[in-house]
């Protein structure tokens, strides 16, 4: 009979083993990706599993791979933070009214949102939004990413933002009414500081989405040059002769940006999701 | 210091994460910002040609022709869009439809740049430039020929009978050989002369598996794959077929269509059952049990790379694979044609022969987009890359073969010269999208030995027979095909017809009206809206008579 | 509702002159001024909110009402288009199996999602027993370094797994000796012929397809799951514990009756999230195994196939009415979801 103490620490170990199995499922894809990228075609044929010797790694690989990926990334960066940028903006504005003012039409504003939240955005809006943007002469141009990155957060964004300033004191804004503060300053000086950390999260949050977006650019784009992460690796994926050290390469170098990201902003995501969760 | 750090360090990293961002940004911005200069350059007129040859050595052989063009037009920069397969049909036909479509195209892939309708409307039409002769041609013995005559074809696969037009300019043959592994063919057979009969092929396939057996080593006799084996089905399977043509042609026009077919099959003229089918099929099973298991299920790449890396001893392809099959192998590549069963091998008695490469028409065309607002230069430059000089320089490059009268391949390549000895024409069992998928699935299990001849027949000619999908629905969309190219005609017709009448009738000041709305088609702005608008007026100025 | 923000707006100007000196003077025309203030105040408001009306009307209800128009035409996106009526929707009805079936596929795709949720679950809640704080934290930042990958690197990660000759799937399965056992099941078994050559193309082979969408993203741990059921179960408070741990309940007790009834209401919401996505999403089967949805479009999904009528074959009309169709059935879905999963415990 094992005493007590040693039993808790079995079961202790059991969970670590638990974890870490599953950890390291879920590292394998990036482990793997990382290992062939220093390798040409013969020798990932020969062998997948782990690095070979260093003196044979295939730095050229990376060097390949930049110059091919720094494009998208770029477009990718510029796009998402600006797409990001805009829908907080805007999103901030309005819940800011929504919530703290009761002007007529607000209502039919804010479930005219959250209806979008629940209306599937089938295949087919996107052949009326190709048409539309293709009238506005906007295609092949990093405008359609931005401006549908900012609308598509609008209503998760305010639907969060909405619910948040509610909770703002009224005397907050009342005091600083009386002080002759416009809205916008309202919005600067009470807003904004209090919701710091729900805006950082939702500012992640839209990123992440707009960093991923594979379909709107897939048909808007035209030219190599355009192109954002997820469509120029799903381009370079199809070529004829794979090059596969290169191409994970490539498959590394377009996650460092996120992963610096998310270093960087872990415990305010985290923080933030937790807050969301509890009052979804 | 340390304290402030811990303190705020969530505040700090988060700041770190806003300037990360933002200079990542402006770097960003940076970036695209020079690589706009170069590629939207203003000062310069700006072609792209878009085309989906990803096979090595295509796009630096087409990016020399466009430096050597360059250096004679300064003004002019030239990029290229080149995109992968599988997606190139998509990005044509959006941006045909989004009117930022690149200037010249590859002509293929896509229903938007076959189908008549869509050809006639975003696509150049070609006989006017054609019927010239080709200026940098000058010094050859081409010099003062036709454009179109210097092809070895004439340009006729460019040329469209319905619309009565050429459109696109070709720039290469394509011609499919089997390719083989010289020394792997020494070293198990021990001689590297190619099979003549296709018992000999045979033959030399179970030698080859013999050796792998006894020495454990993975070698296959023939790689295949879903896209290089239907290459050997339709070489063989018109040399049996090639018989129906004098019985099936009934409008005359060298080839078997869909309704031809189906109405040979409904007549009872032919079947499933008629021997030469039958054999047609029985030959292209006992050629696939020498491909690698499974090789149904396999792409283009993997059956390259079995070969490459002297898994297989054999693989056919086109012309267009020779380079990248080169470059890529370590072993010295032969290359022989296709042999036909001979003498008193099975199937002899069937075969008509070997399929003739007469009718060998040119490939790899590029048309040009109507709306392209540098015309004059895409046309000249396509006359630069269809010289008889550039066509050869351009073609050895990447060890294509030529589409210029007078212009020599590669020595290597010489054995894909068209060989136009033998027969021609040749018929498929399928006829609209559906019959189609129904036919390559059952092919596919037919090969790889799931079904038996009876079973796939079955398959093929109920499919072609279904009310939902078969030859209704195939004969519904070419005739509403059809109907929307005429429809398109009649409205041309009209308007042209109606602005002649409304030339005569009425005075001057509607003709800046007409101008007007010329001009408004001319800018693309939909057919429809010029018509509706057209109609409007013109009811509204009848209305005041 | 204009009256409430006149009487607050009153209100509150009320509440600031009492406070001010009284002025008696011009009433009147202190009562205009505040109305034109009110009004300009209105209207700057208005303009507050502009931007996202804005965006919202032209980008996202103008191209859904466009939709639903075309979905009565024959348009082909550039110059066709033809009234039609209903023909679009009675051919997606009567005469279309290709889209009935990827319904089919749709259906056996959301079953096993269904199933890939819950190692989400399980991981956050033994992450959740740990002891030590310290370690909690530690695992939730290497889970969430995984998942941060772009969720395309993933997939085109996942689909190299996939490849018959190099694949690490095959080399795994070979490796340990599975395949000779998958080959005995293919061979007195399911008869698929697929594993007996010993690579099977997991992507090209008609009847892999689905257990390759099934299998693809082992473990099935997603962060985003993992941080919020992690976030759900630090509520639980230590007495609901301690009340169980008198009660003598297992760890499977304690999963069973603490830990998953309390965070249902995150499970509820992943499992919306789960379906509307499965229902919609086609970029996974667009790249993994192209525009046709594979070998005898055997990975058809609705929406890949409304992309391919429509952007592929030129059959716009015909892909929105395909488009409304979905669109009615995702919306139906999720009202029933609403009215079953209301009931609570």
């Amino acid at each position: 009979m094992l005493s007590r103490r040693s039993r808790e620490r079995t079961k202790e170990l059991i969970k670590h083993g638990l974890i870490l199995l599953v950890l390291f499922s879920a590292f394998f894809p990036l482990y793997i990706m990382v290992v062939i990228s220093f390798k040409d075609n013969d020798q990932f044929v020969r062998n997948p599993w782990w690095f070979d010797s260093i003196g044979t790694w295939k730095w050229e690989n990376w060097s390949f791979a930049w110059d091919t990926v720094k494009i998208y990334i770029a477009n990718s960066i510029v796009t998402s933070v600006a797409a990001t940028a805009f829908c907080l903006l805007f999103a901030t504005l309005t819940s800011y009214v929504i919530a703290k003012h009761k002007v007529p039409g607000r209502g039919v504003v804010y479930y005219g949102l959250i209806a979008l939240m629940f209306l599937p955005g089938t295949a087919a809006t996107l052949m009326t939004l190709f048409t539309l943007l293709k009238d506005m002469h906007l295609l092949n141009s990093l405008w359609p990413l931005i401006i549908l990155g900012a609308t598509g957060g609008q209503a998760l964004c305010v639907f969060i933002l909405r619910q948040f300033i509610e909770e703002i004191p009224n005397e907050l804004f009342e005091s600083a009414q009386l002080d002759g503060a416009s809205s916008w300053q309202q919005i600067m000086h009470i807003v904004l500081p209090m919701s710091g950390a729900i805006l950082g999260t939702l500012a992640i949050l839209q990123f992440i989405g707009n960093w991923n977006n594979l379909m709107l650019p897939l048909i808007v784009m035209r030219d190599d040059v355009m192109l954002t992460v997820p469509v120029g690796l799903m381009r370079l994926e199809g070529e004829y002769v794979k090059e596969w050290g290169q191409l994970m390469a490539g498959y590394t170098i377009s996650s460092i940006p996120m992963v610096i990201l998310f270093i960087f902003t872990m415990r305010l995501f985290i923080r933030g999701l937790t807050a969301g969760a509890i009052k979804g | 210091m340390k304290k402030f750090l811990v303190q705020n360090r969530e505040i700090l990293m988060n700041g770190m994460a806003a300037v990360f961002l933002a200079v990542s940004f402006v770097v960003s911005m940076i970036q695209i910002n020079s690589v706009h200069e170069v590629y939207f350059d203003e000062s310069k007129k700006n072609l792209r040609i878009a085309h989906w040859q990803l096979e090595s050595g295509y796009r630096d052989a087409l990016d020399h022709i466009i430096r050597e063009y360059e250096k004679l037009h300064p003004e002019v920069a030239i990029h290229q869009v080149p995109i992968t397969e599988k997606f190139y049909a998509q990005v044509v036909n959006t941006h045909l439809v989004g009117g930022t479509a690149p200037d010249l195209m590859e002509m293929g892939m896509s229903t938007m740049v076959s189908q008549d309708q869509y050809l006639q409307r975003y696509f150049e039409p070609m006989s006017g430039h054609v019927a010239k002769p080709n200026p940098y041609n000058a010094g050859t013995e081409l010099e003062g020929v036709l454009w179109r005559e210097t092809f070895i074809d004439g340009m006729r696969t460019a040329y469209r009978p319905s619309l009565q037009d050429y459109f696109g300019v070709p720039s290469s043959t394509f011609t499919q050989r089997i390719f083989y592994n010289r020394d792997l063919f020494r070293k198990v057979l021990g001689t590297d002369e190619p099979p003549q009969t296709f018992g000999q092929l045979l033959e030399v396939c179970r030698t080859i598996r013999q050796h792998a057996e006894q020495t454990g080593v993975l070698l296959v006799p023939i790689a295949g794959s879903k896209y290089n084996s239907p290459i050997f089905f339709e070489r063989y399977q018109a040399a049996f077929l090639a018989g129906y043509l004098s019985e099936l042609d009934t409008n005359l026009d060298g080839g078997i269509g869909g309704m031809e077919m189906y109405a040979g099959l409904e007549s009872g003229v032919f079947g499933w059952d008629s021997p030469p089918n039958q054999a047609a099929f029985g030959l292209i099973r006992d050629l696939s049990n020498h491909f690698q298991k499974g090789f149904m299920a396999v792409g283009r790449e993997q059956a390259a790379f079995l070969f490459v890396q002297e898994n297989a001893a054999m693989i056919t392809s086109g012309s267009w694979d020779a380079e990248s099959l080169f470059r890529q192998a370590d072993f010295e590549v032969g290359i022989f044609d296709f042999p036909m069963p001979a003498g008193d091998e099975p199937y002899a008695d069937q075969v008509r022969g070997r399929t003739s490469e007469a009718s060998t028409g040119t490939g790899n065309a590029y048309g040009i987009h109507r709306y392209s607002r540098n015309k004059d230069v895409a046309i000249d430059f396509l006359q630069f890359l269809t010289s008889k000089a550039m066509n050869q320089q351009f073609n050895r490059d990447i060890n294509w073969i030529p589409a210029v009268i007078g212009a020599r391949p590669t020595k290597e390549l010489e054995v894909f010269m068209p060989n136009p000895e033998g027969y021609t024409g040749t018929l498929y069992w399928f006829w609209g999208g559906r019959s189609r998928q129904v036919y390559d699935g059952g092919l596919t299990a037919f090969v790889q030995g799931e079904i038996g001849l009876d079973e796939f027949g079955k398959n093929v000619v109920d499919a072609l027979q279904d009310n939902d999908y078969g030859w209704t629905r195939a004969a519904q969309d070419e005739f509403e095909a059809g109907r929307n190219n005429v429809r398109l005609q009649e409205q041309l017709l009209g308007i042209l017809n109606s602005d002649a009448l409304f030339e005569q009738t009425y005075a001057d000041h509607d003709r800046r009206f007409q101008e007007a709305m010329i001009r408004q088609v001319r800018a693309d702005h939909g057919l429809n809206e010029y018509i509706h608008r057209f109609e409007t007026e013109l009811q509204g100025k009848l209305r005041m008579e | 509702m204009a009256n409430g923000a006149i009487t607050e707006r009153a209100g509150v100007e009320r509440a600031a002159r009492s406070n001010a000196p009284e002025r008696t003077t011009h009433s009147a025309g202190r009562r205009v001024m505040t109305t034109i203030r009110r009004l300009r105040f209105q209207w700057s408001l208005y303009l507050l909110m502009l931007p996202t009306v804005l965006l919202i009307l032209v980008f996202n209800y103008y191209p859904s009402l466009d939709a639903i128009r075309y979905s009565l035409y024959r348009w082909d996106g550039a110059f066709i288009e033809e009234f039609r009526g209903l023909e679009n929707f009675i051919q997606a009805f009567g005469h279309d199996r290709l889209f009935w079936q990827s319904f089919g596929l749709t259906l056996i795709l959301l079953v096993a999602n269904a199933f890939k949720m819950w190692p989400s679950i399980f991981t956050a809640v033994v992450i959740h027993r740990l002891q030590s704080e310290r370690w909690q934290y530690v695992y939730r930042v290497l889970f969430v370094i995984p998942m941060i990958i772009p969720s395309l690197v993933g997939l085109l990660i996942w689909k190299s797994f996939f490849e018959p000759m190099t694949g690490i799937m095959n080399k795994t399965l070979q490796a340990t000796h599975l395949m000779d056992v998958l080959q005995w099941l293919d061979i007195n078994v399911l008869g698929w012929q697929a594993f007996t050559y010993g690579s099977p193309a997991w992507l090209s082979n008609s009847h892999l397809i689905v257990p390759t969408l099934i299998i693809w993203g082992f473990p099935w741990v997603g962060v985003i799951g993992v941080l919020i059921y992690l976030a759900g179960l630090q509520n639980i408070s230590q007495d609901v514990y301690d009340a169980g741990k008198i009660d003598g309940l297992s760890w499977w007790g304690k999963f069973s009756k603490i830990e998953l009834p309390l965070i249902m209401t995150q499970v509820r919401l992943m499992l919306i999230l789960m379906t509307i996505g499965t229902l919609q999403d086609y970029g996974l089967i667009l790249i993994l195994l192209g525009p046709e949805g594979g070998p005898n479009n055997v990975g058809m999904v609705p929406g890949l196939y409304m992309f391919t009528e429509g952007f592929l074959n030129q059959r716009y009309g015909y892909a929105c009415a395909l488009g409304m169709v979905l669109f009615v059935i995702i919306m139906s879905i999720t009202l029933v979801y609403q009215k079953l999963v209301r009931v609570d415990k």
